[in-house]
């Protein structure tokens, strides 16, 4: 703390130096400019935080105060709301349905494009026709598939149940997926490959205990990447699933709403509850997540 | 002899294999739904049962090509995907330029930045409504409390400011690409910035000739994520406006979720036909337009 504090007097001092050997004009556009720099950056953090500290804040409050004024602290902070949020029918299936769903679709999504990557590496025959093939859906929006989606999961058979949307987030997000795990293996050299070729390992032996132990920080950034998408997305949701059983919780909370009419305070409480997890897990392994979410992205 | 044969064919069957599991998953979920959406563009379908129906020609596309609320739904698609590239993108930028130059707390920013990110879409849409109303909102409270009552609007309910509305929820949450441009200036040597600090250059300077040219490939990869990104968005109308008042906020993503909701499924897939070869068009003038001599 001290040692902080000592860099940061050096640091102001050989700043201010700095300034004095400029010209004063000049020094007033600087002093302008890092005003402006502060102003912006402290914008984008209001901005980022406004919401949710507005509703956390509200979340606590009676309806009565909700009503009154938009700016101002619950006089008694009210555990009701959160009680009643708590004791909403379905709340705890939606968590468990979204925990499934996200788990086993990040589950499969990893492991096809591990062997689809793997697969790229070997010397096909249209190799590359292969690859823009697979990962050209990157480019298409999907929303636009809604209802092909909705004809697909009732010819499998596996409409309005979780299953539709494991199946539907995997294929949504396999072409990024391999994208990401095959630029990723590409900087593994191939000596490695060859040389465990050569002391008689199979293919499928070099896959699972060479490729994809090397592979596991790629494999970890989509493993990130996928889990927080599912976990976040509504619209496939909520056309691929109706009944209470099959709820994710994006979808949940639009009942929810229908639940509590005007009930805003319970609402909120809601709301806070169900995105909280997401909060303290990013907070938990924001390297982890950070890293992950941006390694592989930007490397394709 | 036959052994060996065999072993090769087998060793030339194990990529095939398994790259079969992802094969089948893009046919059924990008191939299938693309020709299912133009097959079905040309037909008069319900989104009902296949019986009865029959093929129409183009007779949807001229019907969606006269509606007007085709046009404002495709024009505001395009402010959309507009104010992404051209405000939100160089918004990022300056972000991390900004924030890599490390000033104080710049971590504690990095990550405050990133939550409207972590926060699901359509939650985070929830929220930003009722910030905006006009009764309990904070928005216009803090705009009276400032003594701008004149602002203190119904914004998402008066149809001028309502897709302003819409974009300003998303424009400012600047830190999933904030984080891609930050590692990526953490790649530049140093010695760049000092030559350049010897002959004199100053920060600006430094970023317009310095940092933007060697992040040009970054530049091109966020400008693509976030066409394909936004062209996507459907929960923030959906939620705030439901593309009202009247037309004024329709985007393409929700006319068609409204048609298909309406039985309307021809219709809908024909929206849906129109909007992937948009994509497809925009990713690939973007890339024409910036591709470098060495072909990325």
């Amino acid at each position: 703390m001290v040692h902080k504090l000592i860099k940061f007097l050096n640091n102001t001092k050989s700043k201010r130096k700095k300034l004095q050997s400029y010209t004063s004009p000049q020094r007033v556009l600087l002093i302008i400019l890092a005003i402006l720099k502060w102003v912006f950056l402290i914008f984008l953090f209001l901005f980022s935080i406004t919401p949710i500290v507005w509703i956390m804040i509200s979340s606590w409050k009676t309806n009565h105060e909700i009503f009154n004024t938009a700016i101002s602290f619950p006089k008694v902070w009210q555990l009701q709301n959160y009680v009643n949020a708590l004791n909403l029918d379905g709340l705890w299936s939606a968590f468990r349905n979204t925990i499934f769903v996200a788990i086993v679709s990040t589950g499969l999504c990893t492991i096809i494009a591990a062997m689809a990557a793997y697969a790229l590496r070997s010397k096909l025959r249209g190799n590359k026709k292969i690859y823009f093939f697979l990962i050209i859906g990157m480019y298409i929006p999907v929303t636009a598939f809604m209802v092909p989606y909705v004809v697909i999961s009732n010819f499998l058979n596996i409409h309005d149940t979780v299953w539709a949307l494991i199946l539907t987030y995997t294929g949504i997000s396999l072409p990024i997926s391999i994208l990401i795990l095959k630029s990723y293996m590409d900087t593994i050299p191939n000596e490695i490959l060859e040389a465990a070729h050569i002391d008689g390992c199979s293919y499928h032996k070099i896959f699972t205990k060479i490729m994809l132990p090397l592979a596991v920080p790629g494999i970890a950034s989509i493993g990130i990447f996928q889990f927080v998408a599912v976990w976040n997305e509504f619209l496939f949701a909520s056309i691929l699933t109706a009944k209470e059983s099959a709820r994710t919780l994006q979808v949940s909370i639009r009942f929810f709403m229908g639940t509590f009419q005007v009930d805003y305070a319970s609402m909120f409480a809601t709301m806070i509850i169900t995105m909280m997890p997401a909060i303290v897990v990013f907070i938990l392994l924001q390297e982890r997540v950070i890293s992950g979410l941006t390694s592989g992205a930007i490397k394709g | 002899m036959i052994k060996t044969y065999l072993s090769r064919f087998i060793n030339k069957l194990n990529p095939i294999i398994y790259l079969l599991p992802a094969i089948t998953m893009i046919i059924v979920y990008f191939g299938i739904p693309f020709i299912f959406l133009i097959v079905t563009s040309l037909t008069n379908w319900t989104a009902g049962r296949f019986d009865n129906v029959e093929f129409v020609g183009i007779n949807n596309y001229i019907r969606i090509f006269s509606d007007k609320e085709y046009w404002q739904a495709f024009l505001n698609t395009f402010i959309w995907i507009g104010a992404a590239v051209f405000i939100h993108v160089p918004l990022c930028l300056l972000t991390a330029i900004i924030l890599s130059q490390k000033p104080f707390f710049w971590k504690f920013f990095r990550t405050v930045y990133f939550f409207p990110n972590i926060i699901a879409l359509f939650t985070l849409a929830w929220m930003w409504l009722f910030l905006f109303r006009p009764d309990i909102g904070l928005i216009n409270e803090i705009l009276r409390t400032i003594g701008l009552d004149s602002l203190s609007i119904n914004w998402l309910g008066t149809s001028s400011t309502a897709l302003g509305a819409l974009i300003f929820t998303w424009m400012f949450s600047v830190g999933y690409f904030t984080i891609i441009f930050m590692s990526q200036i953490g790649t530049i040597p140093n010695e760049l910035y000092e030559a350049a600090t010897v002959d004199g250059a100053n920060e600006f300077k430094k970023a317009l000739y310095i940092t933007i040219p060697l992040l040009r490939d970054a530049i091109i990869i966020v400008v693509l994520l976030t066409v394909t990104f936004t062209f996507r968005t459907f929960e923030t109308p959906f939620v705030m406006t439901r593309g009202g008042p009247g037309i004024s906020s329709m985007i393409l993503p929700l006319m068609l979720y409204n048609r298909m909701v309406g039985n309307q499924g021809a219709i809908a897939n024909t929206i849906g036909t129109t909007m992937v070869i948009l994509g497809i068009i925009i990713v690939f003038s973007i890339r024409k337009l910036f591709a470098s001599k060495d072909g990325t």
